[in-house]
């Protein structure tokens, strides 16, 4: 019975002797830290310090993520975590940063390969990065290969390349890391906010009649959507949207249908269904349509009133 | 007559030279219509200062320097400008370019040569050699009033003339040394006046002996010939200056680091012409060459002629043609259409055979070492070329080999000339470079 | 020399890793890069020689006169614990460029198998004081070598074309299973 006692008195005698020296230590030898790094490292890692990210335990990694959210860099990845972890952290970091929000890759470019002309055959290329070091296979230097390098890069398998030879982006799951973007050696994939709903989907800076030849989809600067639409800027014989929500009418006044809306027609829709294309251009020339009656209707209304007045004025003549 | 001196590493390739090596330089007609690129050199577009339907003259001034490192654009024949649309380009991009139509009657513009060059003031030839537009044509097209202008702390020793002409098949350098000898001598000791240097040393390698007796003619006591060793790739400056002076010039650095200018010997020649005729640089002599030509020769062309027209000229395809080269078959570009202009920094035109074109598929790296033996610039090209094809880009900033990717690395095609798994090394280094820049970029 | 033995011994014939298995966690978890093996390597040595002496201490003036050596594991891993941790807070206040070059990888030591297991044969084996502190600190040596020979092998490992079946975990442990059969080649080192 005693030898019980004494072990037991033993065993919490240490554990009260490391405690008390745990607790009176960590008051003399407190450090000022980042709280975040705590947040992070007690609620969203998954707390195993596996290592497998490459940092010496999640503590590390969390004090990692916050630099690199500093300096604008890419947030580095916890294999264990995943995609969830990911976007957890990217969302936690973005909130506190006070309204950057979260952004979605896409691909500016619509131009299958029954839309956008072919320039050569390079035989033996199986990537876009060396096509594009022999100027690329379509006649249009800006726009996508379609060989897959993105979809190779991106690490949420967001993207694929559909018939037609372009790439395009799965905004559900894109989450906005920006490896593609590093990637494309034509500068085709941009990053824009999620909330945006109105995109021109062309890349090209080539001048109104290169363009012309180039891609029936392509943006040549002909400004018409700009007359719509005051959001809508011109640069470099480009069309350039940097606000959230287009009217309709400047999807509807694109000669080449370049603008997209999104809460139409998906990018992907847009981009490579037919019946989609079909259901755009049957909306386009309804509207078409009533632009011009209405537009009759007013030179009609003017008329009229001109024809009121004139008489009048005999009238007030013959007086 | 010293030994034939080298550098370390290089390989050694068939040179085919003799296709061209004895065939005098012939003037090509001239040509119908000429597209004259706004960047035919290294440093910012020219700025086109014609429009279309304009009336030109050969020689005239058609586009001023974009930049402190740029130069001019002056027309080749004279004629009306069609437009100012993109052409194919060598190097892969479309560029703008002046499109001239010839009017046939190759009307020139009055040259204004400078009085008494030798006695003149060295900013006087500078400016005559900024306004003639004249760049490297070795093919690096650095402005060469640029190379003539080193900073003030930079002691300069040795002006060099590369006269080694490394590149298998090209011969350009090697018949204007044995036909224009006084105009290029000449041309080179006015460059060294300018820089002040009396020390003038001119490299040519052993398969050239009637060149390297003409030149030691002609140079006399003011300079001297140094044969070197037949390897390639010797012409390359670095190469060069440290086979003939022994002078290492460190990594991502300029020959003038360690007190050298190098010239080729066309430049030599622009220069000449630019200051003691005042002919501005329109004219250029390449070798049309390869199997796959009825008659290989050297040409003197204006520039901006299309490749189509000069194999028209010369004689035309033969049957089995199948892959046209703008420059050499190691450090030049295929093409895709021999509608493509002539630019500048064109100095050869090679027209391979069916049975050249040998696809291979590549394996895994062996490592052999083999590359690292033949890099001429002591580059890791094996580590390099895993760490590109497997994509692992942030291993090489951190193990600092960005530098050496971007700046160091000329692409002379030694490390995928020798690899017997035949990777292709050096698309593995454009690859990487085009990688890094796009990255600074976005940045 | 018998201490000279027991080194040779603790770093080349009952290698930590490779002969007793011990540690494997932060083996094959800290090793994917060479710098942050020698760093692991680093703070193992530091926390392994003190945690031996402390228990070492602990086990012969305090469980051993009050004849409670059962206790050992229970106090050992209590005594290890709280010493990682006071040690990380005393680092990181003392010398913060330090805290930055290995007190990250000390919560990764708290559970390692290895310190425990030390300080345990450090006792089975009967040594006297110095000869644990030989023990500990060339044990942790033997640590540091096999585990900077595996990470210089992962880093060369994680460059090649390994056949799809085998890339990641599967190929390391391959690999650490041969470095494991290699140092076997030691076992008749030392007679006895």
């Amino acid at each position: 019975m005693n030898e019980i006692i004494i072990a037991v008195v033993v065993l919490a005698g240490i554990g009260l002797v490391a405690g008390i020296l745990l607790s009176y230590f960590s008051k003399v030898f407190h450090v000022e830290q980042d709280p975040r790094i705590e947040e992070i490292n007690e609620n969203i890692l998954p707390g195993a310090n596996c290592g497998a990210c490459g940092y010496a335990g999640c503590r590390d990694f969390a004090k990692a993520v916050i630099e690199a959210a500093k300096n604008g860099e890419d947030l580095p990845e916890c294999p264990p975590g995943g995609p969830e972890v990911a976007q957890e952290l990217a969302s936690f970091l973005g909130l506190e940063h006070g309204g950057s929000e979260r952004k979605t890759a896409l691909v500016k470019c619509a131009g299958t390969s029954e839309r956008a002309n072919e320039r050569a055959q390079i035989r033996s290329v199986q990537d876009c990065r060396t096509a594009a070091l022999y100027g690329g296979n379509k006649e249009c230097q800006y726009g996508c290969m379609g060989y897959g390098d993105c979809v190779k890069a991106c690490p949420y398998d967001a993207i694929k390349i559909y018939q037609g030879n372009i790439a395009i982006v799965d905004p559900e799951k894109c989450t906005g890391c920006g490896i593609c973007i590093d990637i494309c050696p034509n500068n085709v994939i941009e990053l824009v906010p999620s909330s945006r709903q109105t995109h021109v989907l062309c890349n090209s800076q080539a001048p109104t009649k290169a363009t012309r030849s180039a891609c029936s989809v392509g943006c040549i600067g002909c400004k018409l959507c700009q007359r719509k639409d005051k959001d809508f800027s011109i640069e470099n014989n480009l069309a350039v949207y940097n606000a959230k929500k287009g009217k309709e009418e400047a999807a509807f006044s694109c000669p080449n249908n370049v603008i997209v809306n999104t809460w139409q027609f998906s990018v992907a829709a847009f981009v490579e269904s037919t019946t989609a294309r079909e259901q755009f251009a049957a909306r386009k020339t309804e509207y078409k349509k009533l632009e011009k009656e209405k537009r009759k209707k007013a030179a009609a209304a003017r008329k009229a009133k001109k024809a009121k007045a004139a008489p009048k004025k005999k009238e007030d003549k013959s007086e | 007559m010293s030994k034939a001196k080298t550098f370390k590493g290089g390989i050694h390739p068939s040179y085919n030279k003799h296709l061209s090596s004895d065939k005098e330089i012939v003037e090509a007609p001239l040509p119908e219509v000429v597209a004259l690129p706004l960047n035919q050199h290294i440093g910012a577009p020219a700025k086109p200062i014609v429009k279309r339907k304009d009336k030109v003259k050969a020689g005239q001034l058609i586009a001023e320097t974009g930049g402190f490192i740029s130069a001019p654009v002056h027309a080749s024949i004279s004629g009306i400008v069609k437009a100012i649309e993109p052409v194919e380009h060598p190097l892969g991009k479309k560029v703008d370019a002046i499109i001239i139509e010839s009017d046939g009657k190759d009307e020139w513009v009055e040259f204004n040569p400078v009085d008494n060059p030798f006695a003149a003031d060295a900013d006087t030839i500078r400016d005559k050699i900024k306004e003639a537009g004249i760049v490297g044509l070795g093919g690096a097209t650095f402005p060469s009033n640029v190379k003539l202008s080193p900073p003030e702390d930079k002691k300069i020793d040795f002006v060099i003339l590369n006269g080694a002409e490394c590149e298998p098949y090209l011969t350009t350098d090697h018949r204007l040394m044995v036909e224009k000898t006084e105009e290029v001598v000449t041309g080179l000791k006015l460059a060294a006046k300018v820089l002040g240097v009396d020390k003038i040393y001119i490299g040519i390698e052993t398969n050239k002996p009637d060149a390297i007796s003409k030149m030691e003619k002609e140079i006399g006591d003011d300079g001297q010939v140094i044969p070197l060793q037949v390897k390639y790739p010797q012409g390359s400056e670095k190469q060069l200056i440290s086979a003939i002076t022994g002078r290492e010039t460190p990594p991502t650095s300029l020959p003038m680091e360690v007190g050298a200018v190098v010239f080729n010997v066309g430049t030599c020649l622009a220069i000449y012409e630019a200051v003691f005729q005042g002919k501005p640089l329109f004219e250029r002599v390449v070798t049309l060459t390869g199997h796959g030509v009825k008659n290989p020769g050297n040409f003197k062309i204006r520039l901006g002629t299309y490749v189509a027209e000069l194999v028209e000229f010369s004689g035309g395809y033969k049957d089995n043609a199948a892959k046209l080269v703008l420059g050499g078959p190691m450090m030049g570009r295929a093409v895709p259409t021999d509608g493509i202009p002539i630019i500048k920094g064109t100095g050869g035109i090679l027209v391979m055979t069916q049975s050249e074109l040998i696809v291979r598929y590549y394996s895994d790296c062996i490592r052999c070492g083999k590359c690292i033996e033949a890099c001429p610039n002591n580059h890791n090209p094996q580590l390099l070329g895993i760490l590109i094809e497997k994509e692992r880009f942030d291993k090489i900033s951190e193990e600092q080999l960005e530098e050496i990717v971007l700046d160091d690395c000329f692409e002379c095609g030694s490390c995928t000339y020798v690899c017997p798994a035949h990777r292709p090394m050096v698309q593995f280094f454009q690859q990487a470079k085009s990688y890094f820049n796009n990255k600074k970029k976005k940045r | 020399m018998e201490y000279l033995l027991i080194a040779i011994n603790s770093v080349f014939i009952g290698n930590l890793i490779l002969a007793k298995f011990l540690g494997i966690c932060p083996f094959l978890g800290v090793s994917k890069k060479v710098s942050t093996a020698l760093g692991m390597s680093m703070a193992v040595m530091f926390v392994m020689t003190l945690a031996a002496t402390v228990t070492w201490i602990l086990f012969h003036f305090l469980l051993e006169p009050l004849n409670l050596q059962y206790l050992r594991t229970i106090v050992f891993i209590l005594v290890i614990a709280s010493l990682v941790q006071l040690t990380e807070m005393a680092i990181q206040k003392i010398s913060p460029a330090l805290y930055e070059a290995l007190g990250i990888y000390l919560p990764l030591i708290t559970t390692n198998c290895a310190i425990l297991g030390v300080a345990i044969n450090s006792i089975e084996k009967e040594y006297n004081f110095l000869g644990m502190l030989v023990y500990a600190f060339f044990g942790a040596v033997g640590f540091a070598l096999a585990l900077l020979l595996f990470s210089g092998i992962r880093e060369r490992l994680d460059i090649s074309s390994v056949p799809k079946s085998f890339r990641g975990a599967a190929s390391s442990l391959i690999v650490a299973g041969i470095l494991s059969l290699a140092f076997m080649g030691f076992a008749g080192l030392v007679p006895g």
